[in-house]
């Protein structure tokens, strides 16, 4: 089998790289028989990827430790599911994975356009096969996952054991189709592009496409998580790790776009920026590979790093200058149709609302980089940590959660100061009660009241929106409330649905708010001795140790009670793996809608008669969580085939007679802004208990063990750590301050310790700004360009109304019965 | 299991060059045969149907206040004008499709044999509605006055 699967994958190279020249070929010469040829090669790589996969899975299956990867990645002790994830769970076989998913999208648009879209088609999929076949190459050339050992060892290294846990079977493979998916609608802009069909059709063919990996990429990112929440032991759920960040940042720019393409469909404008965006979100996803496989920054994901750089260097380098060219050559079938009439306009908040996600999608790249930059510059690694991304990410994502409530009450071309006033009335009322109602529960702090108000303010436009589409629709259908809003809804999927991801995000603004409000504790218990931590009381009741093949298990069973009411046992664990010599937190969470307890085990003291645990209080993570379910569910409702999906759908079945076909005019999302990121959405000043000035101390260094990889020292779990901060905990008792302490740590380990930027590096800080700053005068440039430039706001071609033919008659009757 | 595994190998291959030959080999005509117009009307219908949900939004923007009534109105004026397009073309392949002519004049002929009258099952050139969009047609003209389309020469006046 792993041969076939090898001989499957040199195939699909060659498969890949000949749907590309038979497309292109067929197109040129318009042979319709190179160009089903093409696709039909395209169909060939998805079956021929499909047996490459089939053969490495038997291998990881059948144990077959003769073949390096699966000796690397698995072993015997392991459980069943995680033998089938150790699939993609190392760098060759998640590459050869990753090109399974390309070729299965492939294979989607294939079927699904084979009468639509035919002057598109043929260069979408040879944009498709060229990207089919560099990942074969890659795989070939560079991570070869059938690679043969000289010998046969007994047994394998196994799974990295930070990857076995459920949500890491589910995480990457969403990640992969966000992050690949994004090739489709690039393929469709660059076949606009080399076919000159510049209007609005390409919009449609691909907007469904953006949609799908924007959803998968925003699910895999909450998953991710997720699971950091409940696996690493942080406390959190986004640490601005680099390899969240390469995830996160064509997610913005895709939310970006996803907004942007509807000024060009209905007005025409900006046509150059969309495709500039499009181009930017693909790049972004192969840099983003690019950056966390080649191992150039160091992050959580270090289990995926080889020597595949140059070939991702190469890649995006023949895409940014393939796609430069084509975008130059075709700048004049590009000229926008309309001008701009008033700057309080739809037109420009969706502009603004590009340009803070832009702005924001900076920040991350310039944090995310700047040890590469300053290590060029200056000799030294210089990392920027949490406090970086928080300083910086909390006041864009404010502005950019105004924006999403702010955006949708604007009117078109121009709004008029007394619909301003009507429209941002009822939304206003719902920030101001919200902010009393904050104020009142005991909320304090700057950040956390704007957001709460803004949160409120954006809940109460999406129900105002709703309130109007329900008024108009009953207005002219005389439909009951509950009618005309379950009609809106499912008629109007794709504005409503947005709506209701706008939703989403203010429930995880409202979720990142409740971070600002995080109160964590450390304590050594006992078996049978209780502490109180706020409301809730923990009794360590018992601890026990476990032992099998794959690993060793520490567990302290917790009683947890509040206000004397018992509430749960909570089990935290600490896993030793034996084969990888590594160890994992299991947490234990106890979770409720206004609050989780969340309890980790730092490990058993010397003579196993105490432990010590680590306990943080997370106010609102539910929300996130709920957040990202809604978000998720309200992405597929806006994708969901339409009455005219299923139209033409059946039009194209009776077309071909032979293929079944799916609707693919996109129902793309008006999804705001999921500003995933704003982990701590800021951090009010507290009174400082000793423990919580070690952390403070501890905050500014990261864990340099060497396996952890930039945790933070103030959560980090692993041995080290902990003795560096019970050392932390030591000088400070003698009297040090904590600018002695870090910089001690820094002579010892270098600045490669620092958390945060050390002085000099002020800049660091301000260049996001500036960055906003220019973008903010960049839009104003745009803006006033449009203003003065731009044909006129003609008068209608040809006025129907002087005009009536059979055709205009059979127009009105169409129309008329149109079910959309 | 050895002779299995380039077996298995050939067989693919052989699977992948059928798949990749087939529609080359396959003579041009019959890819024209089978897809041509019925392409086109699946084009066109998109194209139609992409419009008039795009009307039916401007619509409703107009009915929630979102978009001014110039606005409203230049930019349907816009879609209108391109749905008519659309439309015309639709009736145009209709009347081009070889199968529906054939069909529909075979069938004349027929009833007109039926009906006794062997000379009448060849219309003069000069009557009859536009075959395009169905308007009656006024002597002398050679292009319908509605939809553009050419009528053909008017034969002389008797």
């Amino acid at each position: 089998m792993v041969d076939i699967g090898y001989f499957a994958l040199c195939l699909s190279l060659a498969a890949g790289g000949y749907a590309t020249l038979a497309s292109i070929l067929g197109a040129h010469r318009n042979h319709e028989g190179l160009i089903r040829s093409g696709e039909n090669a395209a169909l060939a790589v998805c079956g021929l990827y499909t047996v490459s996969v089939a053969g490495l899975w038997y291998a990881i299956l059948t144990h077959d430790f003769e073949v390096q990867y699966v000796a690397e990645n698995t072993n015997r002790a392991q459980p069943f599911q995680y033998v089938v994830a150790s699939l993609w769970g190392g760098q060759n076989g998640s590459i050869l994975f990753w090109g399974w998913i390309l070729s299965l999208y492939t294979a989607a648009v294939v079927l699904l356009n084979r009468h639509r879209y035919r002057a598109l088609m043929p260069y979408t999929v040879a944009v498709l096969g060229a990207s089919c076949f560099f990942f074969a190459l890659l795989n070939i050339y560079a991570a070869d996952p059938f690679r043969r050992l000289p010998f046969t060892p007994l047994d394998g290294s196994g799974l990295n054991p930070i990857l076995q846990h459920p949500y890491m079977a589910i995480h990457p493979p969403m990640l992969y189709a966000g992050m690949v998916g994004m090739t489709v609608p690039f393929a469709f802009g660059i076949a606009a592009l080399a076919s000159r069909r510049l209007d609005n059709s390409w919009l449609y063919a691909m907007r469904r496409w953006l949609l799908i990996p924007w959803m998968f990429l925003g699910a895999g990112l909450l998953l991710g998580g997720k699971w950091a929440y409940v696996e690493l032991g942080w406390g959190g759920y986004w640490g601005w790790d680099p390899v969240e960040n390469a995830s996160l940042m064509p997610w913005l720019a895709a939310t970006a776009l996803l907004h942007s393409v509807m000024i060009q469909e209905r007005k025409g404008m900006l046509k150059v920026w969309n495709m500039v965006l499009l181009f930017f979100t693909f790049g972004m996803t192969i840099f983003g590979t690019f950056l966390t496989r080649s191992g150039i920054v160091s992050s959580v994901h270090a289990f995926a790093q080889s020597n595949v750089g140059p070939y991702f260097v190469t890649f995006l380098v023949l895409i940014v200058a393939g796609s430069a060219v084509l975008l130059v050559t075709r700048l004049d079938h590009l000229k926008a149709e309309h001008r701009l009439e008033s700057f309080a306009s739809r037109e420009s908040a969706f502009l603004l609302n590009n340009w803070i996600l832009l702005a924001l999608l900076f920040a991350v790249l310039w944090g995310t980089l700047f040890p590469v930059i300053s290590e060029a510059f200056t000799g030294d690694k210089i990392t920027v940590g949490a406090p970086f991304f928080d300083r910086v990410s909390v006041p864009m994502g404010l502005v950019l959660l105004f924006l999403t409530g702010a955006g949708p009450l604007f009117a078109w071309r121009r709004t008029s100061i007394e619909s301003l006033r009507r429209n941002f009335g009822i939304p206003g009322v719902c920030g101001l009660l919200a902010l009393g109602l904050a104020a009142a529960l005991g909320v304090r702090g700057l950040y956390p009241l704007v957001s709460l108000t803004l949160c409120g303010f954006v809940a109460g436009s999406v129900a105002f929106e709703f309130a109007r589409g329900i008024a108009a629709r009953q207005r002219t259908s005389g439909e009951t409330l509950l009618t005309a809003g379950a009609r809106l809804l499912a008629k109007s999927r794709r504005r409503y649905g947005g709506y209701l991801v706008h939703v989403s995000i203010v429930l995880l603004f409202v979720g990142f708010t409740g971070k600002a409000f995080t109160s964590e504790r450390e304590i050594v218990l006992e078996p049978g001795e209780s502490a109180r931590i706020g409301e809730y009381t923990a009794t360590l009741e018992t601890l026990a140790f476990g032992d099998d093949p794959n690993r060793s298990v520490q567990a302290a069973a917790v009683g947890l009670e509040r206000d004397g009411r018992f509430l749960a046992t909570l089990v935290p664990e600490r896993h030793f793996y034996k084969t990888a010599e590594q160890n994992t937190t299991e947490v234990a969470i106890y979770s409720r809608w206004l609050e989780d307890f969340y309890l980790i085990m730092v490990g058993p003291s010397s003579d196993l008669a105490s432990a010590k645990f680590q306990i943080y209080v997370n106010p609102l993570v539910a929300c996130v969580w709920l957040g990202a379910a809604l978000l998720v569910v309200s992405a597929l409702w806006t994708m969901w085939p339409s009455a005219r999906d299923r139209r033409m759908a059946r039009l194209d079945r009776d077309t071909s007679r032979t293929r079944p076909g799916d609707g693919s005019r996109g129902g793309g999302a008006a999804p705001a802004v999921l500003l995933l990121c704003l982990a701590a959405l800021c951090a009010p000043a507290r009174a400082a208990p000793p423990p919580e000035r070690v952390k403070a101390t501890a905050a500014d260094l990261v864990c340099l063990c060497g396996t952890c990889n930039r945790e933070s020292l103030a959560t980090c779990l692993c041995q080290f750590a902990i003795a560096e901060r019970e050392s932390i905990a030591l000088r400070l008792e003698e009297g040090q301050g904590p600018e002695e302490i870090v910089a001690a740590y820094v002579e010892r380990f270098g600045p490669m310790g620092l958390a945060n930027p050390p002085e000099g590096y002020g800049f660091v800080w301000v260049i996001p700004f500036l960055v906003l700053a220019g973008g903010a005068l960049g839009v104003r440039h745009v803006l006033s360009r449009w203003h003065r430039g731009g044909p006129p706001e003609a008068a209608p071609p040809g006025a129907p109304a002087s005009r009536p033919s059979p055709l205009d008659e059979q127009l009105r009757r169409e129309l008329d019965g149109f079910e959309g | 299991m050895s002779l299995l595994i380039p077996l298995a190998c050939l067989a693919l291959l052989a699977v992948f060059v059928a798949a990749v030959v087939q529609p080359v080999m396959a003579a041009p005509l019959a890819w024209r045969r089978q897809t041509g117009s019925a392409r086109q009307r699946l084009e066109l219908t998109e194209r139609k149907e992409q419009l008039y949900a795009s009307i039916k939004e401007l619509e409703f923007d107009h009915r929630v206040g979102k978009i001014s009534q110039d606005d409203h109105d230049s930019l349907r004026a816009e879609l209108e004008s391109q749905a008519v397009e659309a439309l015309s073309g639709l009736r145009r392949l209709e009347s081009r499709d070889p199968d529906r002519g054939l069909h529909r004049r075979i069938e004349e002929d027929v009833r007109l044999l039926a009906a006794g009258r062997e000379d009448a099952a060849r219309p003069s050139a000069d009557s009859g509605p536009c075959p395009d969009c169905g308007r009656a047609r006024e002597p002398g003209h050679r292009f319908c006055p509605d939809c553009g389309f050419r009528l053909g020469d008017p034969s002389p006046a008797p």
